[in-house]
């Protein structure tokens, strides 16, 4: 779906405004909870290339998030590596599950997709957890996963991080701009809106889809870290399928197939649920009903406030 | 544009139990129109899927130019020179007109994709494309989203997306179909500029165009070729007659 | 010969809510990612009435009934407002049903494991060929091939089924011949729900009643389907055979690799038939 150029540039103040709030209000919750947000972004905007620009809805991203996550983790902690070769080396990994699994999954198409990545997520946790405890530590996970190290700055003070991750956050977002604006780009979008037609103007839709799938590994290779490093932290639970879930719900509720609306989707899930989380302990049932509602009515998410109006209802991006 | 020679042997599909086709052979010769014509599931656009890729081949040889093309997936026959326009119109919605044949005319110039520069910026792509969007005529309604555009431009669009690939061979299934009295003579048109130099499979339901455009007519009736020869032939031909057009002999 | 019992009574299960899933493809093109949910929302419906009443008999009655109607009532509110878009919005909205009623649960029951007790008819394991088999699990194979008969005739033989499986291949067409699809796809829908019901009432006994018991299940049901072929009922028996059968073997022999012996049959199947072990056609659903 196409935004205006005022509802991009909208949506871009809004972002923009968002990422200078903890340099506003330093030494506060803000750092941590717009880092969070950045980060889950990061992840958002990798996750969809795939589903809004290629049209793939992929159940199984919690294993690429995951495994970016697992590879910082293991590298920084048990080998001993600086943080920067192994964030480079978790953009790696996450690529390279990602290509693994989309072995399998670029064969079959539509819902049949969705189905098997989540499957083949799934057996990713089941292993993470169970058969591969020596090296993920099981189900107790990795404990003191570092920050970086650079140009002497300390990076465990939060708000020094936050700068940090606003870096790696914007590079990646300009890079996504990029991908999305160039012909491998339109390419994707092709192939979402008539696969039949792509493949006869001569376009390899399975190799395409597959770059695609792999791309957004790298991204979730390069999130997971960012989540790893930023609580110091790793379980099986960030190979959950319900992260595969949550990643999904922002990007319908920010707008799939626009850059900036995953951003707004995720900073709207983490907002509801730092505000519903006080009142209930039941918030993710009620994010579920926004979630439904959201589908229901605004199929577009938020970017769909920001395209033409003859855009907004119909649900595109098929 | 050289070449262009399509060789049919002894092609036959089978959805199931049914023999769609059974038993095709022909040799397409370059820069010739030859139009399929035949009763509803005689097998044209089942000829036109097993040359392009879209059904399988269940025994049989397709050649284009002395290269075996029939196990190739659907976009290595197209950049082998096949090029084809569909029956249901297949374009991209939520693109422009112009957007629709840039993607065609990068699907045809790049193997892998460019991804470092934006689209905008490969201004040989924006003039092919514009070539193509005056060929057809449709650069007034350039900018405008492609499933917007009236069912005639639409075709219209369909057929330039064919033509970006530079296509040797051209299989084109009903290009007609569905085109309002007021456009069909600019369609006509187009269809006889297109088909000039090229080796052109031609399905179509208007006789007029068919007989008027084709250098030779198949004759297909369940599933084989019944009879072929010049139009002239054809018409005259009594067993055509008493298949097709359902006179007593 | 427990191996045998255990795997046929999975494979039964498995094949109900395949099933379940098929029909509500086949009719309403859609896969229904909360499919899991209401077989779990059928097992704790199932220990609400059994606690109630005493009697696991009302419990698998009516559980079924009250999870159809839910469905009924989620195809009228939702599902039915966006059949006219792309698949994936059907998709969407069966997975925010899953975080709905997983939420909803957990405000009625809370978050402690529930157990129903094996029902008193079925209480005393029976000896059979040599070895002593829990009973119940008999049930469970009888009941399941009931169930899957009275859905065969249904299906193949009543003046519904007709309705039904008219409609599934031609709307348009059924609706110019005066079938009310849209009500047909709602039965259809509470028909499926109600199906994955039973399968979840019928385990109560067998295993404890918690929150992750449904999702545990829709992946072994979407390897069921991806193995089998959606769509293809003969396939779908296979699988569920095939993986009833594997997992009941790997409780005995390798329980470490229980959870991924399932995994290692999807993987097997897709290296080597992409498009599922017994359908014909590719697949592009």
């Amino acid at each position: 779906m196409k935004t205006t150029w005022l509802g991009t540039a909208l949506m871009g103040l809004i972002v923009g405004a968002m990422i200078l709030v903890p340099f506003v209000w330093t030494g506060g919750e803000a750092a941590n909870l717009v880092a969070l947000i950045l980060v889950w972004a990061l992840f958002a905007i990798g996750f969809d290339l795939v589903f809004g620009t290629a049209g793939m809805l992929s159940f199984g991203h919690a294993a690429l998030l995951g495994s970016g996550g697992y590879a910082l983790a293991i590298l920084t902690v048990a080998h001993g590596w600086g943080f920067m070769p192994a964030l480079g080396m978790a953009a790696l990994v996450g690529a390279a599950m990602a290509f693994g699994l989309s072995i399998f999954a670029v064969r079959v198409s539509g819902l049949f997709f969705s189905l098997l990545t989540l499957a083949l997520a799934q057996m990713i946790y089941v292993l993470a957890s169970t058969k591969l405890r020596g090296l993920t530590g099981g189900l107790d996970g990795i404990a003191g996963v570092p920050r970086p190290a650079l140009f002497g700055i300390d990076l465990y003070d939060n708000d020094n991080f936050y700068v940090f991750i606003v870096v790696v956050f914007l590079i990646g977002l300009g890079l996504m701009a990029l991908l999305r604006a160039s012909p491998f780009g339109r390419s994707l979008r092709a192939v979402q809106a008539n696969e039949v037609r792509a493949a006869q103007l001569g376009y390899n839709v399975q190799r395409l889809r597959q770059a695609a799938f792999v791309i957004s590994g790298a991204y979730a290779g390069v999130a997971g870290s960012l989540l790893a490093s930023l609580i110091f932290y790793i379980s099986p639970q960030m190979l959950h399928w319900s992260v595969s879930g949550d990643v999904l719900i922002m990007t319908v509720l920010g707008g799939k197939g626009t850059l900036l609306g995953p951003v707004l989707g995720v900073a709207v899930f983490e907002l509801l649920k730092e505000e519903l989380s006080q009142y209930t302990q039941y918030w993710y049932g009620i994010l579920g009903a926004v979630f439904i509602a959201a589908t229901i009515f605004l199929p577009n998410g938020i970017a769909g406030l920001f395209a033409p109006r003859r855009d907004r209802d119909k649900g595109e991006g098929r | 544009m050289t070449g262009g020679l399509l060789r049919c042997e002894n092609i036959h599909v089978a959805y199931g139990a049914f023999k769609a086709l059974s038993g095709i052979t022909h040799e397409f010769r370059p820069g010739h129109v030859y139009g399929l014509i035949g009763p509803n599931g005689a097998g044209k656009t089942t000829l036109m899927n097993a040359l392009s890729g879209h059904v399988p081949v269940a025994q049989g040889r397709a050649f284009l130019d002395d290269r075996d093309v029939t196990g190739l997936s659907i976009h290595a026959r197209t950049r082998a020179g096949l090029g084809r326009s569909f029956q249901i119109t297949k374009i991209f919605a939520g693109m422009t007109v112009l957007e629709n044949l840039e993607i065609a005319a990068f699907a045809h110039r790049y193997r892998v994709q460019p991804f470092w520069l934006p689209a905008g910026r490969f201004l040989k792509v924006r003039e092919a494309a514009e070539r193509v969007l005056e060929q057809v005529g449709l650069t007034r309604l350039a900018h405008r989203p492609a499933e917007y555009l009236s069912h005639g431009d639409q075709r219209a669009l369909e057929v330039g997306l064919t033509l970006l690939g530079e296509p040797r061979v051209l299989l084109l299934d009903e290009p007609l179909a569905g085109v309002g009295n007021e456009q069909l003579e600019r369609a006509i048109g187009l269809i006889q500029r297109i088909v000039t130099g090229r080796t052109v499979l031609l399905i179509e339901h208007n006789m007029d165009v068919v007989m008027r455009i084709s250098h030779e007519i198949l004759v297909m009736v369940q599933g084989q070729i019944l009879a072929t020869g010049s139009p002239e032939q054809v018409r005259n031909n009594p067993a055509v007659r008493s298949a097709y057009l359902g006179e007593e002999p | 010969m427990s191996i045998l019992i255990i795997g046929l009574s999975l494979s039964f299960l498995l094949f109900l809510l395949a099933a379940g899933l098929t029909l509500i493809f086949g009719m309403l093109g859609v896969i229904n990612f909360a499919h899991g949910a209401l077989y779990m929302l059928g097992a704790y419906i199932c220990y609400q009435v059994v606690t109630m009443t005493g009697s696991f008999w009302i419990g698998l009655l009516v559980a079924p009934l009250v999870v159809a109607l839910l469905g009924a009532l989620m195809e009228m509110t939702a599902l039915r407002r966006v059949y006219d878009r792309d698949h994936i919005y059907q998709l969407l909205l069966t997975f925010g049903f899953i975080l709905v009623i997983d939420e909803l649960t957990k405000v009625i029951w809370g978050l402690d494991y529930k157990q129903v007790p094996t029902p008193a008819l079925f209480a005393q394991p029976v000896e059979l060929f040599g070895s002593m088999i829990p009973s119940y699990r008999l049930f469970v194979i009888g009941f399941g091939a009931a169930v899957s008969l009275a859905l065969f005739l249904l299906l193949d033989r009543s003046k519904w089924g007709i309705v039904i499986r008219a409609a599934s291949a031609d709307a348009d067409m059924a609706q110019a011949l005066g079938i009310d699809v849209s009500r047909v796809r709602t039965a259809v829908f509470a028909l499926g729900a109600g199906l994955a019901a039973i399968g979840g009432a019928v385990t109560a006994p067998l295993v404890p009643i918690e929150l992750g018991m449904g999702f545990s299940i829709i992946i072994d049901c979407f390897i069921v389907v991806i193995i089998g072929g959606l769509g293809n009922i003969r396939g779908a028996i296979l699988a569920s055979l095939l993986i009833g059968m594997a997992r009941a073997a790997g409780y005995t022999y390798a329980t470490e690799w229980v959870e991924l012996i399932t995994f290692a049959l999807l993987i097997g199947t897709l290296m080597f038939r992409p498009a599922g072990l017994f359908s014909v056609k590719g697949r592009t659903a």
